[in-house]
């Protein structure tokens, strides 16, 4: 038996790495912590710790306002979240499939919302929804539709880009087989495309939810006063001073977004799983082939 | 098969008139079918038949059109003109879901996100096939390509060779008229090729299906098709059963490309009243090798297999008149364990020229006894040598 060798990567024995990697925990989550640590904290000011109480989840989920825009912003996610998946796996799989004139200036364009300051988009919104004069006293929940427009303009360019990406790796072979086997045009897109997308649909679906659900700036320039999104209330409420039942409130959309994300890392490390040892032409047929 | 129903076939190619159908025995037929892409034609019109239960092969190099020809029978490409027959019915416009034939890809193809029964019973599905019948039917094909017992696994847990049984499986399982297996072999390791082989023709003589493969490996074609179609720059250039392509190619291409060949320059000149061929190294050949078609002065190609020349320490002995010999000096003997390939230039009456022979180890205890710069004769059956009239073509 050959001594074994120290592990190249074994981090974990280099002190050195400890300490960098300790700080940049540190650096990322002790605000989070802190915020978490507080929503728990029995006292009104916050500041110093007076023992542990669930009072301000309490009073969080009591509050009227808070809990109607919670509400609002779980609808206009999943709406969008809904819209957005279906616009951008359409647009991956047009701008995969087909070549056509203009298909790199269409490409550009539909990535373009990526990078555009949220600032500009909102007030472009914002001119955009008045000049066509987009009515503002609709009931709820249809009163949250420019919101959920405006969520699907930032949203559906990262469901493309993520489709786009898994698309970038299906075996053309795959769909001309289910064509072989009598299967028509859509029932190969339903049977073989679709089940390969999965991942990226529910990774870009995910995204979706969360950038949604977190955004301020966008929805501050369009939304009124009575389709008020949850991150837009917890910043009203800040006017009147930090609160422990601001922290609670925040917590529970750590708590939702921390859920959701998981999820998509366990639905793409399965999907990866499921697929790794599958060939895609170089087959080594040294298993049992008896 | 009789020869001179082969050469009406290939000539067939050639002439605008596609052979005449015969319903009892033709599955397909392609009526001078041709593919352009823009500008480039990969397949210029070409007309043949594929003979019900036969073991089919096309095969060329890469790029030569067989895998157009192949995705224009299974439906993938439309053809730029001409008609596809499939049993006797115009399938050209009809889609690939909608063409009794079913195929093998390259790269098997195999649905990741479904079990390898389902992956088995998807075709029948699609054709709605009831569940029970689909259930016989699955379990019946996973027993013929011998993957009893594998129905619930997914194709990530197969290895390369169970995976392509899979696809097997799956085209099979549809009763198709015909099979079509574009490069099966290609991505499998020497050893389970070589089984493959054996077991695909054991197969299409199990299932009575017509199967037509595609591919680039003339040793694959040889040892399993019963007749292969050599294919060259978008052409038919051949189409015979193995021995008649290897031992009688019509084309100076087709000796090139399948198994390995010595050329020699020849002319055909008038000797006594007669066309005979003069090679500047072989000498005069015998009045019987002239091709009937070749003018007085045109250019042929002679030909000769190494393996059917013979080399000999000693001058022949024997006089037999159906053989000829020359002397030559060994340039480069290379060894590869069964047998050497021996390279002497041979010293002929107007010229030499280096050939290559097969010598093949006999005998354990003496082997090949060989050495460069040996002066040694070469013998050959004067039948054995090819004349090839690329004019006539």
């Amino acid at each position: 038996m050959k001594k074994r060798l120290r592990e190249p990567f074994s981090y974990t024995r280099r002190p050195g790495f400890v300490i960098f990697f300790g700080l940049t925990l540190v650096f990322l989550y002790l605000p989070i912590l802190v915020l978490v640590v507080f929503s728990f904290n029995d006292s009104r000011r916050n500041i110093v710790w007076r023992g542990f109480t669930w009072d301000y989840y309490g009073k969080a989920v009591g509050d009227g306002d808070l809990m109607r825009s919670f509400a609002n912003s779980i609808i206009i996610a999943l709406t969008s979240t809904a819209i957005s998946l279906a616009l951008g796996a359409l647009l991956a799989v047009l701008l995969w499939r087909f070549r056509f004139a203009g298909k790199s200036l269409l490409e550009a364009l539909s990535a373009l919302p990526i990078v555009m300051p949220e600032v500009c988009v909102g007030i472009s919104l914002l001119v955009f929804f008045s000049a066509i004069g987009w009515p503002t006293d609709l009931p709820w929940p249809l009163n949250l539709g420019n919101i959920i427009l405006a969520h699907v303009t930032f949203t559906f360019p990262f469901v493309m880009l993520v489709v786009r990406a898994r698309l970038v790796g299906f075996n053309l072979e795959l769909e001309q087989a289910a064509r072989d086997l009598g299967a028509s045009g859509a029932q190969a897109f339903r049977h073989v495309l679709i089940p390969y997308m999965r991942p990226g649909l529910v990774a870009g679906g995910l995204l979706a939810v969360t950038l949604s659900l977190d955004d301020f700036v966008i929805t501050f320039f369009t939304a009124g006063p009575e389709s008020s999104t949850f991150p837009i209330k917890i910043y009203s409420l800040l006017k009147r001073g930090v609160s422990p039942d601001i922290n609670a409130a925040s917590t529970m959309l750590i708590a939702v977004t921390l859920v959701l994300a998981s999820l998509g890392v366990f639905f793409q490390a399965r999907a990866s799983r499921r697929e790794a040892p599958l060939r895609g032409g170089d087959g080594d047929g040294d298993g049992d082939d008896k | 098969m009789s020869e001179t129903s082969e050469t009406t076939e290939t000539t067939g190619t050639e002439t605008a008139n596609p052979p005449p159908p015969n319903a009892e025995d033709e599955i397909i037929r392609f009526d001078n079918l041709s593919k352009r892409f823009g500008d480039v034609t990969a397949v210029h019109p070409t007309s043949f038949s594929v003979r019900r239960g036969e073991f089919f092969a096309l095969l060329g190099p890469s790029g030569c059109g067989k895998t157009t020809l192949l995705r224009m029978l299974s439906g993938f490409h439309a053809p730029s003109e001409g008609r596809i027959f499939i049993d006797g019915e115009d399938v050209t416009a009809l889609p690939a879901n909608r063409r009794p034939i079913n195929m093998v890809f390259q790269s098997y193809a195999v649905f990741p996100h479904m079990s390898v029964g389902q992956n088995v019973a998807y075709g029948l599905k699609i054709a709605r096939v009831p569940k029970d019948e689909r259930a016989r039917r699955v379990e019946e094909v996973l027993s013929l390509v011998q993957l009893n017992g594998m129905a619930e696994r997914r194709p990530s847990q197969l290895s390369g060779g169970q995976q392509q049984r899979v696809a097997l499986a799956r085209a099979l399982v549809m009763q198709p008229k015909v099979l079509l297996l574009d490069e099966p072999l290609s991505a499998l390791d020497a050893k389970l090729r070589e089984h493959m082989r054996g077991e695909l023709v054991r197969l299409q003589k199990q299932v009575g299906i017509t199967f037509i493969i595609v591919t680039h490996d003339q040793d694959e074609a040889l040892s399993m098709a019963d007749r292969v179609a050599v294919m060259n720059g978008g052409r038919l250039e051949q189409l015979a059963p193995p021995q008649t392509l290897y031992e009688s190619p019509s084309s100076r291409f087709v000796a090139d490309f399948i198994g390995r060949i010595n050329f020699f320059a020849a002319r055909v000149v008038a000797e006594n009243g007669a066309r005979v061929v003069a090679s500047p190294v072989l000498g005069t050949l015998a009045p019987a090798l002239t091709p009937p078609s070749a003018a007085e002065g045109e250019e042929v190609t002679v030909a000769l297999r190494p393996e059917k020349i013979e080399v000999q320490a000693s001058p022949p002995t024997g006089d037999d008149p159906r053989t000829r010999s020359l002397p030559g000096v060994i340039a480069e003997v290379s060894y590869y364990g069964d047998y050497c390939t021996v390279e002497v230039d041979l010293r002929g009456a107007e010229g030499s020229q280096r050939v290559t022979s097969f010598v093949p180890n006999a005998i354990r205890e003496t082997g090949v006894q060989f050495s460069p710069g040996q002066e040694v004769w070469c013998a050959w059956w004067s039948s054995d040598i090819l004349v090839i009239d690329e004019a006539a073509n």
